[in-house]
């Protein structure tokens, strides 16, 4: 019985692939930047997808197993995982952005009660506010976030940043950091609980290739 | 519908022949009656009656039997043991196709609080299920009150401690491995151990190790699953038994054993259970009670799921 595997497509596939060559669950060169989207060698299939869609394939035992990135299992926190490790790669920061010098969002706060943001995550947006008690609408977009408060589509936007330069770029600037990120390693749960020895082996695997790239 | 009659039959006739005689108890019931028990969640579609009182689709069946139980079998010696074939209702999400209304099947067995009576439950959950034909079938078996004690033996604080359930129940290990070994609530090599506790599954052979580690809460934990292990093992069951110290089904509703059920076929549970000792004292009767409920729709599912490609 071979063990399926979903991993990003975007950001995260270079790392990923080379963690998962690193903890020799793969050989190097098998999975390229083709339009193939599964990849199969020894016991593993490797299906590549959207990283938002890694639960979801996860979820439904269409793969065993699954990275991506923390902020996508925050946004979709109502599906059944299990969150297995920290992969400790693809770091980055959710944070709330607004123009460069800009006072406009601190004002309309403070005026209107009220601020809109523009997010590619809407539900993260909306909790946070709700948690300090802030009112916002949530304007919900699905890429080039950085566009809303320029145009004056929102005041500002909530948006995970790796270095900061896209942001830089389109000339806003961080305001507040709501959390970290790195990818996880998932598991669906009957896989977890009645294949425990491949689920672990293959998390032990990629703790130890962490490590080894850690120390280098 | 005729597969599914099959099913139905089939489980029907093992739980009867287990001795265990069908009760039914209304689809609606008042809201705050299926709240007790401490029970997540609680029931979703709720409406007011006629007479301006909050009623609500039941969401579950065991609490509605407890109140049945308790009011209508107190004359009787216990154990009391009971079945039901009956829907439930609860969320859908838009992205997958379950259906808000669910069938349900189970039993209750209410009195034993031994070890006995869960693995007389365990079996007739096995004998059911290849009853109905399922196979290469998983029990998973936890203990819910195996985290609240070893975090309260812990000296962690009630937040930090709530935090850990919290995690736990959704699965999230890597917040509650953060929680135990940084930050504020650091418990260094305690934490560590609890850590891995948390990440164990496995045959009964877990179950020695978790009798080895230092806490009185992980020691009489091992011996409660040990000895449901033990009861099992007479039974010679088809099924393949693992155990998971990290599953921490429901803490508040259920008080110790819980399992989940599986099929190598399904990437899905097909049911479980629990022992819930507390629910039938909120109805006035002070009796144990251990049970399991199995959703119609996924063992159809199961059934008709081709063997997983090699």
């Amino acid at each position: 019985m071979s063990t399926t595997l979903a991993i990003p497509r975007g950001a995260l596939f270079e790392p990923v692939v080379e963690l998962l060559v690193g903890a020799d669950l793969i050989s190097k060169g098998l999975v390229d930047d083709s339009r193939l989207l599964v990849f199969e060698e020894g016991g593993i299939r490797l299906l590549t997808v959207r990283p938002s869609d890694v639960p979801t394939y996860v979820e439904a035992g269409a793969a065993d197993l699954g990275i991506t990135g923390k902020d996508v299992l925050i946004e979709q926190r109502d599906l059944d995982f299990v969150e297995v490790d920290d992969l400790g790669i693809g770091s980055c920061r959710m944070v709330l952005a607004a123009i460069a010098g800009d006072s406009g969002p601190a004002e309309h706060e403070r005026r209107l009660g009220l601020m809109k943001v523009a997010s590619k995550y809407p539900r993260v947006a909306r909790e946070y506010f709700a948690s300090l008690g802030r009112q916002v609408e949530v304007v919900e977009l699905k890429g080039s976030v950085e566009i809303a408060p320029v145009v004056g589509l929102a005041d500002a936007i909530v948006d995970l940043v790796a270095t900061g330069r896209t942001l830089k770029e389109n000339g806003l600037e961080e305001r507040e950091e709501i959390f970290t990120s790195s990818a996880r390693l998932i598991a669906n749960v009957a896989f977890y609980r009645t294949r425990s020895a491949e689920a672990d082996r293959i998390r032990e695997a990629l703790r130890a290739a962490r490590q080894t790239t850690a120390s280098t | 519908m005729r597969e599914l009659r099959r099913i139905e039959a089939a489980l029907m006739s093992e739980f009867a022949r287990s001795g265990y005689s069908e009760v039914s108890t209304p689809t609606i019931e008042y809201a705050e009656l299926l709240g007790r028990g401490g029970r997540r969640g609680g029931p979703l579609y709720r409406f007011l009656d006629d007479r301006g009182e909050l009623v609500a689709l039941r969401n579950d069946m065991t609490v509605p039997i407890a109140r049945l139980a308790a009011a209508r079998l107190g004359e009787v010696d216990p154990p009391w043991r009971l079945s039901y074939l009956g829907s439930s209702f609860r969320t859908t999400s838009p992205r997958r196709a379950d259906l808000r209304e669910s069938g349900q099947a189970g039993i209750e067995l209410i009195g034993p609080e031994d070890a006995d009576g869960t693995a007389e439950v365990l079996t007739v959950l096995d004998r059911s299920l290849a009853g109905v034909g399922v196979s290469e079938v998983v029990i998973c078996i936890g203990d819910a009150s195996l985290w609240p004690s070893l975090l309260e033996e812990s000296g962690l604080a009630m937040a930090e401690s709530a935090l850990c359930l919290e995690a736990l129940a959704r699965g999230d290990l890597v917040e509650l491995e953060e929680t135990l070994t940084s930050g504020a609530s650091d418990l260094g090599e305690r934490g560590r151990e609890l850590v891995s506790i948390s990440r164990t599954r496995g045959d009964v052979g877990v179950l020695a190790e978790l009798g080895a580690a230092e806490t009185a809460a992980s020691r009489a934990s091992a011996a409660r699953l040990g000895a449901v292990a033990a009861a099992l093992e007479r039974e010679a069951l088809a099924a393949e038994i693992v155990f998971d110290l990290g599953m921490a089904r429901d803490p508040d509703y259920y008080s110790g054993e819980v399992y989940e059920v599986y099929s190598k076929r399904l990437g899905k549970s097909m049911g479980g259970g629990g022992r819930y000792d507390g629910l039938l004292e909120q109805f006035g009767v002070e009796l144990p009670a251990v049970g399991f409920s199995l959703s119609l729709e996924r063992l159809h599912a199961a059934l008709i799921e081709g063997p997983v490609a090699p």
